[in-house]
């Protein structure tokens, strides 16, 4: 990481630390975390099945709308609970 | 979740996959960005990507724009800016386009002359399938070949055909993306010389921490009370955003470095 590198740290000694900062999103065509480093292959593969159990343990939260089909009714909905009409 | 999370600043990145160039170009006007009601995907130049930065300065999010779709259009920007947000892109940098602008600024201050680049793309991962499609690739491309002419002054070889960047997909090599680079340059009394270039890298290896990267800075530009474009990140873009404030956009990787550094630098100076 370039944030990470001697000379970043020696610059600006007031970025946000990485502890600090939440992660959320997903890539939807995977159920956790285990099956996106394994589908990607972004680690070595004994890298990937030595944290295994707190890979599976990372799933994804429950969307701002369950019954939302899709982005325009999403839309729609704010829209709507943004006028004080019933959603 | 930004609420759950009582965080103070929250930033919204777009990884979405590359959009088809045919459905960015806006024909007439663009949609009405401020009415919300009246948005809808099948709406004429209204993408995802567009969605997803309306959406972001919705719900008062900063906004990265990790892919090279265009997603910045004059009216949103101007509707972030109104809104006091942050906004940076377009098109992560990490692998041969990275070489490319730190190649370039080299040959160009040695007095090369670039007389053709030639660069291909191995990859077999899902960004591989986007990229597949004839209309989505052509965004990618665009992309990739906005650079060079921008640091060398001139279109190298003086056509389009002598600059060309290919890309294919290749389900065997998964994440483990391959560019090649065949660079014609010529030198001292006119002799001819090549370059030959082979990257092997990690896709995902190589976005992630420049994503952190960008997260971490896009927070420090809002704690400096900036607002709009944050034209100091384009060291992390292929093509990056520029404002007539901001002048014409740096694509050389040491300069962009250097004004990055000098961004950093003022946050000390501050405190």
């Amino acid at each position: 990481m370039v944030t990470e590198s001697p000379l970043v740290r020696t610059i600006s000694p007031t970025l946000l630390s990485l502890e600090n900062t939440i992660l959320h999103g997903w890539d939807i065509k995977q159920d956790t975390m285990f099956g996106i480093a394994q589908s990607l292959s972004i680690a070595p593969t004994n890298s990937i099945l030595e944290t295994k159990s707190d890979l599976l343990a990372l799933s994804p939260r429950i969307p701002p709308r369950e019954n939302s089909q899709d982005i325009d009714t999403w839309i729609l909905k704010r829209n709507g609970s943004h006028c004080g009409l019933a959603t | 979740m930004q609420r759950e999370q009582q965080a103070p600043l929250g930033v919204l990145v777009n990884l979405c996959p590359t959009e088809p160039l045919s459905l960015q170009r806006i024909k007439r006007n663009e949609p009405d960005w401020r009415n919300l009601v009246r948005l809808s995907l099948r709406t004429p130049g209204i993408t995802p990507s567009r969605l997803y930065f309306r959406l972001a300065i919705e719900a008062g999010l900063h906004f990265i724009n990790f892919t090279p779709n265009a997603a910045e259009t004059q009216a949103l920007r101007e509707l972030a800016e109104e809104k006091r947000l942050l906004y940076c892109g377009r098109d992560g940098k990490t692998g041969q386009t990275f070489l490319k602008t730190v190649l370039a600024p080299a040959l160009r201050d040695r007095n090369l002359r670039i007389d053709g680049w030639y660069s291909t793309n191995l990859l077999g991962n899902d960004d591989g399938i986007t990229l597949d499609n004839d209309d989505c690739r052509k965004t990618k491309q665009h992309s990739k070949l906005a650079a060079l002419p921008q640091i060398l002054g001139y279109q190298p070889g003086g056509s389009s055909h002598c600059h060309q960047v290919h890309i294919h997909y290749y389900p065997p090599r998964g994440d483990a993306k391959e560019a090649w680079d065949s660079i014609d340059f010529t030198g001292f009394l006119e002799m001819p010389m090549q370059l030959k270039l082979n990257w092997l890298g990690r896709d995902s290896i190589l976005a992630a921490p420049a994503v952190l990267d960008l997260v971490r800075l896009v927070c420090y530009g809002a704690s400096l009370k900036r607002k709009g474009l944050l034209h100091e990140l384009s060291y992390f873009f292929k093509d990056p955003l520029s404002t007539p404030q901001s002048g014409m956009p740096l694509h050389s990787t040491p300069d962009q470095f250097k004004k990055l550094m000098d961004f950093l630098g003022r946050g000390q100076k501050r405190s």
